[in-house]
């Protein structure tokens, strides 16, 4: 009623307008400007007001404008023409105007329910999508019941779904889906359900089943009922590509864990076999041969020893490789000594290093930098492990650091056979291991470096030396305090005398 | 060898105090065990002991919490046993009083050694030794003399206290923060650049190959230790 009330008051303002100026521009004149009044209500009101309006809009022109004034009668002929063909076209140019702009308003609707669709990124979003579109535009409530990803029937409305479900409603629903066809409301089928179902058709089976209950209770018009049907093809689609990218997300998991699942049972399995294999059966002959002299049993327990730390090592990786992965692995920085975290690595290796040429090659007088000693100790007790198992006894080992440019560089290389070309791009993924090495390893020792050069927010790189061999360069953001020469120094230089730098 | 030295062991593993008893054993001590921090707290209580050898992860309690406690009435020798992992844990245990530390695993002799220590350093305390022997260092606190190969050395006042302090502590391990605390003082605990750079200097001074010390050793993450191994 307001929205009469509305078109009225808009024609009553511009012809009270013209009244006033009625002597100056003619009463033909004023037809026009009407005309033009009742064009631009139907860009904001519906057809019955733009009618309204027109109806009106004559009236007034009639009474207030053509002679004789403030009567309905009209004087000539012409004068009855002009009023009839002014009625006419107020009304055609009203009906039409309003009529482009409902195409327009559902152009709109399906554009964006297009875009929304396009958008999603899940069967939710597409549901989501679906009923903020559906329900304002045809005013209604919308349920919405979707197949499971194998084609399984729903048990369930989705949650995005603006109306409940009971018992009822579900089995008109469920009806719709196994038939294809609407029922429901107002229409022949089922017409005992409160709201109307449609089916959402997929090309290999039913996706599932839209319901919708107009809030004015009304049944939807044909060009509405249109409409809905190209939403609701838009919908399926969005449905069934959402469908087969879950289908092929779910394949990729499923694969990437069975493969997991061998590595790691494959590795794990051989690497802790393997030493218990050796404690029992080396226990078993100190036990059997207690007669034996004493050089034999030390030989089995020599075995028992390399086993236990084969598997102690084991065990640390497996526990870093943990402490990685749950993402909780912060870098406590303090300041260290180069020369001491490479000692505390080649101290981890042990006596397996005797069996290679080890070289250290810092400056005596190393800055101090910031990082974090037990993870670069671990990582580069690794890099030189790895360096002892895979190349041949009599290698040389080198581990060289340096600073530059506020980043501290370490560089691991050895003189062995290097790694095949194809191999370099994946020695630092997990469980990775070079095609045809040795038995031992897990692969799991150089992606442990990276994720503790990581927590360093710093860069580890692999390649082959020209010269031959592989060479490790890490390269680490870090706070430097240079020490220069402590024998150039006064007696006991205050602190302040350090030149300390950080300048990131 | 004092032969009358009571250990108590408090570990959770069976197999740990088996071991624990076996090895002190062989080695002379009389070993008394417990299961759990409870018990080890009272029997502590009861009666004195030599010394304490302590998991951290027990299942009732906090091993620093025995620690904490222990100390509230005896200063002798409480010996951490840890996993690895635990670094935190560990220094936490040595600023709480702890004496000393050992990761699982460990070695038989690596045990005992840090044992003798710190039982020898809890001895000295009360005998007041001065001088120091470690293969060509000698020093002797009483006349603030330093010598290698019996050629006098000449420290800074800074480096002396620092070498003092790693003497008197001869075998133990002393977390960074500790020695900040007794060689620059309480306000430099933080200033962990300030050991680093003089630790350096210091083996410069006393070391045979400053690049492969063997008298002031790097504990990964912890601290340093004056070995005694020589």
């Amino acid at each position: 009623m307001l929205d009469y009330a509305g078109a009225g008051a808009v024609i009553a303002l511009v012809s009270v307008a013209c009244f006033l100026f009625k002597d100056r521009i003619g009463y033909q004149t004023v037809s026009l400007i009407l005309l033009f009044a009742v064009a631009l209500l139907s860009l904001k009101f519906d057809i019955g007001q733009v009618l309204f309006g027109a109806g009106l809009s004559a009236l007034f022109w009639n009474f207030f404008f053509i002679p004789p004034h403030f009567t309905f009668a009209i004087g000539g002929a012409q004068d009855v023409l002009m009023f009839i063909t002014y009625f006419v076209i107020a009304a055609v140019t009203g009906t039409l105007t309003s009529r482009v702009r409902t195409r327009e308003n559902r152009a709109v609707a399906l554009y964006a329910l297009t875009r929304q669709l396009i958008e999603s990124k899940t069967t939710d979003d597409v549901a989501q999508a679906a009923v903020s579109t559906i329900s304002p535009f045809f005013n209604a409530d919308v349920l919405l019941y979707l197949s499971g990803t194998d084609g399984d029937i729903f048990t369930q409305p989705h949650k995005a779904s603006t109306m409940r479900s009971d018992d009822k409603e579900y089995s008109v629903a469920s009806w719709v889906y196994w038939n294809e066809k609407k029922a429901g409301k107002f229409i022949d089928i089922l017409p005992f359900a409160t709201a109307t179902y449609y089916p959402i058709s997929g090309p290999r089976y039913p996706l599932g089943v839209l319901g919708l209950r107009t809030r004015n209770g009304k049944p939807l018009t044909a060009e509405q009922e249109t409409l809905l049907q190209n939403f609701i093809a838009q919908i399926a689609s969005a449905l069934e590509r959402e469908q087969l990218d879950e289908i092929a997300r779910q394949t990729i998991v499923d694969t990437e864990s069975e493969w997991l699942y061998k590595t790691l049972f494959n590795s794990i399995s051989h690497e802790l076999r393997t030493p218990i294999a050796a404690i029992i059966s080396s226990v078993e002959s100190i036990e059997s041969i207690s007669t034996a002299p004493r050089s034999t049993a030390m030989d089995f327990i020599g075995e028992i020893r390399t086993a236990a730390e084969r598997l102690n090592r084991l065990v640390e990786n497996l526990l870093d490789m943990t402490r990685l992965e749950s993402g909780r692995l912060a870098a406590k920085r303090d300041w260290c000594d180069m020369r001491d975290i490479v000692n505390a690595s080649a101290a981890q290796i042990g006596e397996q290093l005797a069996t290679h040429r080890f070289v250290v090659d810092i400056p005596d007088n190393t800055s101090l930098v910031k990082v974090d000693f037990g993870l670069i100790e671990q990582a580069l007790a690794n890099l030189i492990h790895n360096a002892v198992l895979y190349t041949p006894p009599g290698s040389t080992i080198t581990v060289g650091s340096y600073c530059r440019e506020s980043a501290l560089v370490i560089v691991v290389s050895d003189n062995g056979p290097g790694f095949p070309s194809d191999a370099l791009k994946n020695v630092f993924k997990k469980f990775f291991r070079v095609p045809g090495t040795k038995a031992g390893g897990t692969g799991l020792g150089l992606s442990i470096v990276h994720g503790f050069v990581e927590a360093h927010q710093g860069t580890i790189t692999v390649a082959n030396r020209i010269e031959g061999g592989a060479q490790f360069t890490i390269r680490i953001p870090t706070e430097i305090l240079a020490i220069g020469d402590s024998s150039q120094r006064s007696a006991d230089a205050l602190p302040a005398s350090f030149t300390h730098r950080q300048d990131q | 060898m004092n032969t009358q030295t009571d250990i108590l062991v408090i570990d959770d593993e069976q197999q740990m105090r088996r071991l624990l008893r076996s090895t002190l054993e062989s080695a002379g001590y009389g070993v008394t065990c417990a299961e759990t921090a409870k018990e080890g707290i009272r029997l502590a209580e009861s009666r004195g002991f030599g010394g304490i050898i302590l998991d951290l992860g027990l299942p009732d309690a906090d091993g620093l919490t025995v620690v904490s406690d222990v100390r509230r009435w005896t200063q002798y020798p409480v010996i951490i046993l840890s996993v690895r992992a635990s670094e935190q844990d560990i220094v936490a245990a040595l600023d709480a009083g702890a004496n000393d530390y050992l990761t699982k695993p460990f070695r038989r002799e690596e045990l005992l050694a840090r044992l003798r220590s710190a039982l020898r350093i809890y001895n000295a305390t009360a005998a007041h030794e001065t001088v120091f022997r470690a293969g060509t260092l000698t020093v002797d606190l009483d006349a603030h003399l330093v010598r290698k190969h019996e050629t006098v050395i000449k420290l800074t006042p800074t480096e002396y206290a620092l070498l003092a302090l790693f003497v008197r502590n001869a075998g133990k391990v002393l977390t960074h923060r500790y020695i900040l605390q007794q060689v620059w003082g309480p306000k430099f605990e933080e200033e962990s650049q300030y050991s680093r750079v003089y630790v350096g200097q210091l083996r410069k001074k006393i070391e045979d190959d400053p690049n492969h010390p063997a008298l002031i050793v790097t504990e990964s993450g912890i601290g340093y230790r004056l070995s005694m191994n020589d």
